[in-house]
């Protein structure tokens, strides 16, 4: 443990409230991963490859709250500081790998949008991107002293015979000609194409001359030539974040759902076999959502085969070279680890800040283990909230004793939504509502 | 004098029995109202003042306004049936109280000792005590009182500040945040404890409304109390009777702010009645979401915003977005600001949807929202580089068309009206490119820049025109002394060429070239160039259009090729062997290549700075292969097709010589296969010279491995505490870089040397110094 590094302000700031918020937190991971070396270590050298121009994929399995999502943001941010270009989205009813009513293209302008760099993590770096190729660009036709344009066209041409790569040469020479002549209208609309947001070819003939728009058939494709344009961009590669796969499990609809998975196939496939240069992909997803073999990723022949995992990785062994990661729940030695960096992050990084002395930890944790048993440390997000609840409450009000207030613990089980009824959630409307609709407010009244 | 023992009344001599009560046992609040009054006179008696007298009653139990009352020697209105706690203690508006020795004639406080919270926990900490001590001198206004303060829990110089604010208009527009609220912790809990149990607060909830209305035009700025106060406002519009029936207006319809309370409320209103969501409430909606994401564009233009929202709402939703009535019942819940309440209260609206919580319909609203937003950004970047520039012809270059049109300008309207009356004579005329520099104003009016050139050929856009040339279709600059070609943009006009227009108008050029080289451009030529023009099915009816223009300025202009060589000089000896090989093809469409084709093919290698005796040879290796074959068919010719003739026969006798006859559907073949071709083409056309625009750089040293350029701009931050993004952006550009681009670079070289980043933030570029001087030293 590094004890004695300060932590930024920023850091501890944006780890504290989004962890008491429930939420991941976007920056910071390191200060508060606890655990799972292994998994963090394959995951890393797959980065290293990626960098490299080669290929990976992973499909991150983990209970609900058992920290997926946590353990994509640490891989991310990871994946930036070692020169990727990152995109990450969540699926839901209306973002899907496959589909024909525009949910594609909806992933992947959300995709899109979040685009992250080194120096953007927080998303909307597509402009930077697009504009760090064009800027090498402009330099090597300054020194030629020939026109940008087709300088830019000519080093796109490799991507001309992929599948749409002509086009997207041919926006990324638009986006050029609109800094070029000024024109902040053709560059937004360039960009706008790139994020997938034109919804007709009319629309995209009009403002850029292109006859094709990135629909819902092509997004793969389109992310194959996101990655390579992040390599022409001076960047190692593009590594893709999928998250909430399960909500391909839950589509009813067995023909959408075998087209999602046809999809997984195509990428499964590609990157295994190293088909792509320079692109990644880390889904995240519950264990129903790999190994169901009535609706999850087995019930797709050609996926089971590819997937499934070695049979001799049983019983604690692990074989992490197979593109299956499996997410171990944390153990009450973690969670205590856990805890010691939580404490750690609130005091800023300084010992001597700590709020709570070592048997406080031990004690908090009997008082949740109490209240919901193994749960405390198995779905860490509630017992972890209301751990830090418990320091800001001791921060704001020097002098009170810990113990006192150890009694006002209350953790409660997390319910799993993931799992909630599709009916619903397919008619498009009223998603899961987590909060408890308990009325204990006082003067509830009708109208 | 005597007094009845009963009820202190004075007899004027003893009586068997007292006039007032007739010795009848009293009521409890009878008998302390006798006893008051009696109090008071005598206190009357020895000339006590009268803010004594009341403070002393106050002290006694008597509520503020009762003891006011009783001073004035009136019986305190306190009806039991419509009472509760605390009406006891409210002071109404305009009723007078003296406390501290201040005295306070507006009312809307609560005064008087012993008031608990709503939650019972704690005294009311909006209860003006007058037992508590109030200093002579004043605290200072900004000082600092923390959150959730209380009146008991000031300091007797901080209570003195409150109080005489409370004395005056209470508009002292330094006031302290925090006494603000402890005054509108009083009207929260009036306007919502006591108006749910007294009717006589309930109706009181329009002037406090009145009230808090005031305060957020003086105290509005304060985002805190601004959220609160519009809250507070939502919540007593919603609790006013009928309500729910009333009519819907716009969310800014008559000036007050509508908070997201409000917009729920409205929202439930116009489902369950069937009504369509109008744009203003719409966009309230998405406002008030957590989706809302206002980016500068919106801020910066918030009235543009508007305008182009209700636009683009109105074509793509008619008169609304009709949204079905869900289950989920309207539960308010309300989030007190007066710690008196212990956290919030719930409002239940039976009966009432609460469309907020569907997502598909503000999926909806979000993608319109960010559309106009990026819509507007170009707009709102020209406005921060020229802050005064509203309404003037150079905005609305960049303006989204539909609000273009809805400008008043002057100089644009006189513009329109101008090409209107040429265009009803015309579908194409000519005019003196003088006459839209200056109408437009360039710094340089001699040879504007290519900004300028691109944002005068934007403008006329808008306003529904074309101009050949055009800088965004590799068309050159324009000079004062050219003339250009004006014609009428059709519906659905491309702003940017295709690959295919690229390829027809380099094409059109070399082949005015050629017919050319003989003088005068023969009447059959140009019947043949106008169906080169409607043959070529990959253009788009508006492109032909475009193209006819671009034909009609080439033979007015007679650019011919100069400057070819020039520029082809730059071609790598592999996109010259492209064009060689494409000029080649194009001479031999018709299946033939005469002496004369030879001769212009040697012209045009010539320029190339190709031998022109290798012509020769590539005819003959293209002879040698069968030609036909090596081109993919695109597109079927259609026999039905009556626009042109297709060549009877290849091998055909060959047209009259001077004229090249170009076999179309093989042309466009050529052309499908050879896009890469196309753009090279376009290049030489174009008006490339190399940008110069961006500052020579002196030798000066790099920074951190970045370029002189990267480097310039760094040098140019440093000592800077923050640079806005569009001042970057303009910084990036004069030196010749991509803004975006840049600042990724930059915070790139800076992680790689610090690990950090040297600017950060969206608006404003923080740049952090520790940084900067750690950057500095890196060579």
């Amino acid at each position: 443990m590094q004890v004695t590094e300060p932590i930024k302000a920023r850091d501890r700031d944006a780890i504290v409230q989004s962890l008491r918020a429930g939420v991941v937190p976007r920056a910071g991971h390191q200060h508060i991963q606890v655990g799972r070396a292994n998994e963090v270590a394959a995951l890393t050298s797959d980065l290293d490859r990626i960098a490299e121009g080669g290929s990976g994929l992973r499909f991150v399995i983990g209970e609900f709250g058992s920290g997926k999502t946590f353990f994509l943001y640490l891989i991310r941010a990871i994946a930036l500081r070692k020169r990727l270009v990152t995109v990450h989205a969540d699926l839901t009813p209306d973002r899907r790998l496959q589909g024909t009513g525009g949910q594609a293209r909806a992933l992947y302008s959300e995709l899109m949008r979040n685009m992250a760099t080194r120096s953007s993590p927080d998303g909307g770096a597509l402009p930077a991107v697009v504009e760090r190729f064009v800027a090498t660009a402009v330099s090597e036709a300054r020194e030629a002293g020939v026109s940008a344009g087709a300088v830019i066209l000519e080093r796109m041409g490799s991507l001309s015979e992929m599948v749409g790569g002509y086009d997207f040469a041919q926006v990324v020479e638009a986006y050029w000609r609109g800094h070029d002549t000024g024109s902040d209208v053709l560059k937004g609309d360039a960009i706008r194409w790139l994020r997938g947001e034109f919804s007709t070819k009319t629309d995209a003939r009009s403002a850029l001359g292109v006859r094709t728009i990135i629909d819902d058939a092509e997004v793969y494709d389109h992310l194959k030539l996101t990655a390579r344009l992040a390599r022409l961009a001076g960047f190692g590669g593009l590594l893709v974040c999928l998250d909430e796969m399960v909500n391909l499990y839950k589509m009813a609809n067995t023909r959408a759902r075998n087209g999602n998975y046809e999809q997984v196939l195509r990428i499964v496939n590609d990157c295994l076999q190293g088909g792509v240069e320079g692109l990644g992909f880390l889904m995240g997803g519950t264990p129903d959502f790999l190994t169901d073999t009535r609706k999850g990723l087995y019930s797709y022949e050609a996926l089971q085969s590819r997937l499934v995992e070695n049979r001799f990785a049983v019983d604690g062994l692990v074989d992490l070279s197979g593109p299956v990661v499996r997410l171990a729940s944390l153990t009450p030695e973690d969670m205590y680890v856990l805890l010691t960096r939580l404490r750690h992050v609130f005091a800023g990084g300084d010992p001597s800040l700590y709020l709570v002395p070592d048997e406080a930890l031990q004690a908090f944790m009997e008082c949740c283990s109490q209240q919901i048993g193994d749960a405390y440390f198995r779905t860490p997000r509630n017992t972890i909230k209301e751990f830090l609840d418990l320091l800001a409450v001791l921060e704001q009000n020097p002098g009170t004793d810990w113990h006192d207030l150890l009694g006002g613990v209350r953790v409660q089980v997390e319910a799993d939504t993931d799992l909630a009824p599709l009916s619903a959630l397919e008619e498009g409307e009223e998603p899961e509502s987590r909060q408890t609709e308990g009325d204990d407010e006082l003067s509830g009244f009708r109208l | 004098m005597p007094e009845c023992p009963n009820c202190f009344y004075i007899m004027d001599h003893f009586d068997a029995e007292c006039p007032r009560c007739r010795g009848q046992s009293l009521s409890a609040t009878d008998r302390a109202f006798y006893a008051a009054q009696k109090y008071v006179s005598a206190c009357r008696m020895s000339r006590t003042p009268d803010s004594v007298i009341q403070s002393q009653l106050v002290q006694a139990g008597w509520s503020v306004g009762d003891a006011a009352a009783l001073v004035r020697g009136r019986r305190p209105p306190v009806g039991p049936a419509a009472s509760c706690v605390g009406d006891q203690y409210w002071v109404p508006s305009g009723s007078q109280l003296t406390v501290g020795g201040r005295r306070i004639a507006l009312g809307l406080v609560y005064a008087g000792r012993g008031l608990r919270s709503v939650l019972g926990h704690s005294s009311e900490p909006a209860l003006l005590d007058p037992a508590l001590p109030v200093a002579s001198s004043r605290a200072h206004h900004a000082e600092d009182i923390g959150y959730w303060p209380t009146y008991e829990r000031l300091a007797p110089q901080q209570r003195a500040l409150y109080l005489d604010w409370l004395a005056s208009d209470r508009a002292h527009p330094q006031m302290g945040i925090g006494y603000v609220f402890l005054f509108f912790y009083g009207l929260e809990r009036r306007a919502l404890a006591d108006g749910q149990a007294s009717p006589m607060a309930a109706q009181e909830r329009k002037a406090i409304a009145a009230e808090v209305r005031r305060l957020l035009r003086v105290y509005g700025g304060n985002h805190s109390f601004r959220s609160y106060a519009v809250s507070l406002l939502d919540a007593i519009a919603i609790l006013e009777p009928g309500a729910a029936d009333g009519p819907v207006t716009a969310p800014l319809g008559d000036g007050a702010p509508v908070g997201s309370h409000m917009t729920r409320f409205v929202l439930g209103k116009l489902v369950s009645n069937g009504t369509p969501l109008p744009w203003d409430w719409s966009l309230a909606w998405w406002l008030s979401s957590d989706s809302c994401r206002l980016r500068t564009p919106a801020k910066r233009c918030p009235e543009e915003f508007r305008a182009l929202v209700r636009a683009r709402f109105a074509s793509r939703f008619g008169p609304g977005l009709l949204v079905k009535p869900n289950k989920t019942v309207l539960t308010i819940d309300y989030q007190a600001a007066s710690p008196t309440f212990g956290g919030g209260l719930k409002l239940r609206i039976d009966g009432m949807p609460d469309v907020s919580r569907l997502q598909s319909p503000l999926a909806k609203i979000g993608a319109l929202v960010e559309e106009c937003q990026t819509a507007l950004e170009p707009y709102s970047r020209w406005l921060g580089r020229n802050p005064d520039g509203r309404g003037t012809l150079q905005s609305l270059a960049s303006l989204p068309g539909e609000l273009a049109r809805a400008v008043a300008c002057g100089d644009a309207e006189r513009l329109r009206v101008q090409l209107d009356r040429a265009a009803e004579q015309h579908r194409f005329w000519a005019m003196p490119a003088r006459e839209l520099i200056e109408t437009w104003g360039c710094s340089d009016s001699e040879s504007p820049s290519k900004r300028d050139c691109t944002a005068i050929c934007e403008l006329l856009g808008r306003l529904g025109y074309g101009v050949e040339p055009d800088v965004r279709f590799h068309g050159p600059r324009l000079t004062s002394d050219a003339t250009v070609v004006v014609f009428r943009l059709p519906e659905g006009s491309p702003a940017s060429p295709s690959s295919a227009y690229t390829a027809a108008a380099a094409l059109l050029h070399l082949f005015l070239t050629v017919a050319e080289a003989d003088g005068a451009v023969a009447e059959e030529e140009q019947r043949q160039i106008s169906e080169h023009i409607r043959g070529n099915t990959d253009l788009s009816p508006a492109e032909m259009t475009r193209l006819a223009a671009y034909s009609r300025w080439l033979m007015h202009t007679k650019p011919g090729l100069v400057g070819l060589s020039k520029r082809a000089a730059h071609f790598s000896a592999g996109q010259r062997e492209s064009i060689r090989r494409f000029l080649v093809s194009v001479a031999a469409v018709d299946g033939r290549i005469s002496p004369e084709e030879i001769t212009v093919l040697q012209r045009l290698y010539k320029m190339l700075g190709v031998d022109p005796d290798a012509v020769h040879g590539d005819v003959h290796a293209l002879a040698a292969t069968s030609s036909r074959d090596r081109f993919a068919t695109v597109v079927r010719a259609d026999p039905d097709r009556r626009e042109y003739e297709i060549p009877a026969q290849a091998g055909a006798p060959g047209p009259a010589s001077g004229t090249v006859e170009l076999d179309m559907d093989a042309v466009r073949a050529i052309l499908a296969d050879t896009s890469e071709v196309a753009a090279l083409l376009g290049g030489i056309f174009a008006d490339e010279e190399p940008s110069d625009e961006a500052a020579t750089l002196g030798e000066e040293a790099r920074i951190a491995g970045l370029d002189a350029r990267h480097s310039a701009l760094v040098r140019r931050i440093r000592g800077l505490e923050a640079v806005g993004r569009d001042e970057f952006g303009s910084w990036a550009e004069e030196l010749g870089l991509l803004p975006e681009g840049a600042l990724d670079a930059i915070n790139d070289a800076a992680w790689d040397a610090c690990d950090d980043p040297l600017l950060e933030g969206d608006e404003t570029l923080a740049v952090s110094s520790a940084v900067m001087e750690e950057l500095l030293t890196c060579k």
